[in-house]
């Protein structure tokens, strides 16, 4: 495949040690997809060069040495190819990348490498709006001034888009405050201590007020890709819930951004009490501490569970959970 | 040069069953394929996460050594009768070892010594050398440094010569300055072909291994703390002189070359044709410097040994001392008396009778176990617990580790009556597998005894270390008075065996204990 003069001369002048690379990951992985990594390097590896080299014209040989790595990497991992069902390992390097050329420039595997590892991690996770986390990071990226600041930006903006079990790390994070306020949708002047805490007081708190008032609903049969065998059964353990399908237990983590699953041990799980049946207001709604929330499942087989500030909902005929606020801030 | 070699196994080497997954790690979020250098993914690993990594290239890419002969179960392991003998072979369930491997880098872990054994040509001194780089020195380094023996050597080509000039002119000894060899301070010391140094110059290496000092023209040179590794072509003697036995006795571990499988022949066709030495190719991440050593040693040592596995070694260990016919007093009736004295084994052994001698797993040994094994023993068995990434030492541990460590310090009786059994005949070449079969047999009578549950010798010296601070006499009495109905219970109508001997010592000991604090009660 064709490729750009700079990179040409940069491969060429590497030729012996790179195709000893290839080799060496063909060595490893017989099934390692040579077609995918060439049509990778031809393209999104080929376009960032050029980003690259205008950002720092010196910053070509570092890129190349290492980015190939990287990209032998998610070849063998499929990232590069096939498993990348969504594209979002190639939009991070199509689209994100080329605005942080100068970071990637400076440090490329701290930078495109964490944020191509978190884009992955992202993906596999079905609360998470990957949109927003790749409009979020190309907006307010380029302001950063490290591969830490840029991770934790990648991390707060993540729970930003709905990783909900990133909320107290990302509100420790020590990222710029002006960046971290404008993340969460703030004004860039925000007082961001004023902000953490007013987050710590309420989960379903954010600047913008922009809660859904339904709430969110998660949660699939594992035979359409989601993680539940079955109906799930819903607990509270403290102040969590605990989510259970044939002998897996879930936690639920949720706020004003999102909400997701994590998978915890079967000891720990089956300490939880037992969700109560609910009682619909009109056939339609679930009364919560100051409104009536609409469910569109049948009254038959309806649980519910509440924490000190969060609503669950669960059905013996979905195998989804519908989580919302008590009361909306 | 392909870089295969220098490719590390993936973390967790030794994958344990999730326990808790309810706390999440924000850098968790930045693990995945591409390595990183800054985040939790690329940092440094734990350890023994890192020990294990450097057992797995090892096995991996240096040492073609398909011999997993350390097996581990997590479930029955699926067995298979081979050939018209009926030879076993099992294909362990769980990760299993390969002790030409694991046992050196212990060996490093601990800062112990290990002894490569066999046939010229099979890697260990490649092994050793191997050991050098891990320790962060350069194979050219540890090529020159290692000690090759030969029937020349002298006290100075080991240790040091003292300066030619300072000879002529010194006015006293304190004025001769010595050239010490620069092995002596090195961490990993390696000694090839040990067996074939004079035995005059064996002694001055005792004292560098046993004391970690060397000594020339009343000069004194303070080694490192370090791992050995010495190597001979055959350790039953084939070596130009006999080894002293202080020095083998100062041994640890003694590990076999077994033989190459000529299967795995395509591997070494790939490092001729890639001109690869793995010495050359050590990975940086598996080069351990001194502080991570150091840090090793006391983690290791922090593994604990549970009540119940230390009651099975001490049960194991008591098989082996007792010879009634050594002596007349109690304590005496012990192999050592008989060899100390230099009566006549067979004889000795003519004499010893009322022990079923094919059921006494003591009469297959000539010897007991010295306070030096038990203690290799269990600093091993940490050892190997902790590479498996365990806090505390399970049986299955020390079972896998007894035999590199008892073996040459355990001897076999050959005229006992059990090998005379042509079920045991392998036994007498296959020490490994005889020590292993002993633990195993040990371990069946402890079992038979029921000792977990019903072990009132254990109960009594359970007591006693609760201490003797406030005991009144009545109650002193009272123990004094159960001690005594419980030796006249264990000695009446039964044969007297290891641990019942070591066992009706512990109660004198108690006894006495008890005897004397109950004088200096009444005395006050």
């Amino acid at each position: 495949m064709p490729v750009s003069t700079p990179l040409a001369t940069l491969l060429a002048d590497r030729r012996t040690a790179l195709n000893a690379k290839v080799a060496s990951a063909r060595t490893r992985n017989p099934a390692f997809d040579t077609q995918a990594f060439s049509a990778f390097i031809a393209g999104p590896f080929d376009q960032l060069l050029g980003a690259v080299l205008a950002a720092r014209p010196d910053g070509g040989a570092a890129f190349v040495d290492t980015g190939f790595d990287m990209v032998i990497a998610l070849v063998e991992h499929g990232w590069a190819g096939d498993r990348d069902h969504s594209g979002v390992v190639r939009r991070v390097w199509t689209d994100l990348a080329p605005r942080l050329a100068v970071q990637i420039a400076a440090n490329p595997r701290e930078t495109l490498g964490a944020l191509s590892n978190s884009a992955i991690k992202l993906a596999g996770e079905p609360g998470v709006r990957i949109d927003d986390w790749l409009n979020r990071l190309t907006l307010l990226g380029p302001h950063t001034g490290s591969p830490a600041q840029l991770r934790h930006l990648a991390a707060m903006a993540a729970w930003r888009s709905g990783a909900a079990h990133l909320r107290d790390a990302a509100l420790a994070l020590p990222l710029s405050p002006e960046i971290a306020s404008v993340a969460v949708g703030a004004r860039r002047d925000a007082d961001w201590g004023e902000l953490v805490n007013a987050f710590k007081a309420n989960r379903w708190w954010t600047p913008d007020r922009s809660a859904p008032a339904d709430g969110y609903r998660i949660g699939a049969f594992t035979g359409l890709g989601g993680r539940f065998p079955e109906p799930p059964k819903l607990a509270v353990l403290g102040d969590a819930f605990i989510l259970s399908s044939a002998g897996q237990y879930f936690v639920l983590d949720a706020d004003a951004y999102g909400a997701g699953l994590r998978m915890i041990d079967a000891v720990r799980g089956a300490a939880a009490t037992p969700a109560t049946l609910a009682t619909m207001a009109n056939g339609r709604q679930i009364r919560a501490d100051d409104r009536l929330v609409s469910c569109r499942w049948p009254q038959d087989g309806l649980a519910v569970a509440m924490t000190s500030d969060t609503v669950a909902v669960v059905s013996a005929w979905s195998h989804q959970v519908q989580v919302f606020a008590r009361a909306l801030p | 040069m392909l870089n295969i070699f220098s490719a590390l196994s993936k973390s967790p080497t030794n994958p344990q069953v999730a326990r808790k997954v309810s706390t999440y790690d924000v850098a968790e979020l930045f693990e995945g394929p591409i390595p990183l250098a800054e985040t939790g993914a690329g940092a440094a690993p734990a350890l023994d996460e890192k020990l294990r990594q450097a057992y797995f290239w090892m096995v991996n890419h240096a040492i073609i050594s398909p011999h997993y002969d350390i097996e581990y179960n997590l479930a029955p392991p699926a067995t298979f009768v081979v050939g018209d003998v009926g030879t076993r072979l099992t294909l362990p369930s769980a990760q299993s070892y390969s002790s030409y491997v694991l046992l050196p880098l212990l060996t490093f872990a601990t800062r112990s010594k290990c002894l490569f054994v066999g046939g010229p040509g099979r890697g260990k001194t490649a092994s050793a050398l191997l050991m050098g780089v891990l320790a962060g020195y350069a194979p050219r380094e540890v090529r020159r440094a290692m000690q090759h023996g030969h029937p020349q050597m002298t006290i100075a080509d080991l240790l040091g010569n003292p300066l030619p000039a300072d000879l002529v002119n010194a006015q006293s000894m304190e004025d001769i300055r010595i050239a010490w060899r620069p092995w002596l301070g090195m961490r990993v010391k390696v000694i090839d072909e040990y067996n074939r140094i004079p035995t005059r110059t064996q002694s001055a290496l005792l004292t560098v291994m046993g004391d970690n000092y060397a000594e020339v023209l009343s000069h004194i040179y303070e080694c490192p703390d370090a791992a050995w590794y010495l190597t001979a072509n055959d350790d039953a003697g084939g070596g130009t002189y006999q080894v002293i036995e202080a020095l083998r006795d100062r041994i640890d571990v003694i590990v076999q070359a077994l033989s190459f499988n000529p299967r795995f022949l395509g591997e070494l066709l790939l490092r001729i044709e890639e001109n690869v030495k793995p010495e050359e190719v050590v990975p940086p991440e598996i080069v351990f410097t001194p502080a991570e050593i150091d840090q090793m040693v006391r983690d290791i040592r922090g593994v604990a040994v549970p009540e119940p596995v230390r009651r099975r070694i001490e049960f194991f260990a008591s098989q082996f001392e007792l010879f009634e016919s050594a002596g007349e007093q109690f304590e005496y009736m012990t192999k050592d008396t008989a060899r100390l004295s230099g009566v006549d084994w067979a004889q000795a052994v003519a004499a010893d009778q009322g022990r079923d001698r094919l059921k006494d797993l003591g009469c297959q040994t000539v010897n007991g176990l010295s306070v030096r094994n038990l203690m290799t023993l269990l600093k091993f068995a940490k050892a190997l617990a902790w590479f498996r990434g365990s806090g505390e030492v399970e049986l299955e541990d020390v079972r896998q580790i007894l035999p590199f460590v008892l073996n040459d310090k355990l001897h076999q009786d050959p005229d006992a009556p059990y090998f005379a059994l042509p079920e045991n005949a392998a036994y007498r070449a296959d020490r490994l597998s005889w020590l292993r079969e002993l633990f195993d047999g040990s371990n069946a009578e402890y079992d038979r005894l029921d000792l977990d549950r019903n072990d009132p010798v254990g109960d009594l010296s359970a007591e006693f270390e609760l201490g003797l601070h406030g005991l009144e006499p009545r109650e002193v009495r009272s123990r004094l008075t159960r001690i005594e109905r419980l030796v006249a219970e264990l000695g009446k109508g039964r044969k007297l065996y290891g641990p019942l001997y070591d066992d009706l010592l512990k109660l004198k000991y108690l006894h006495q204990r008890y005897t004397n604090y109950l004088l200096w009660l009444q005395s006050r």
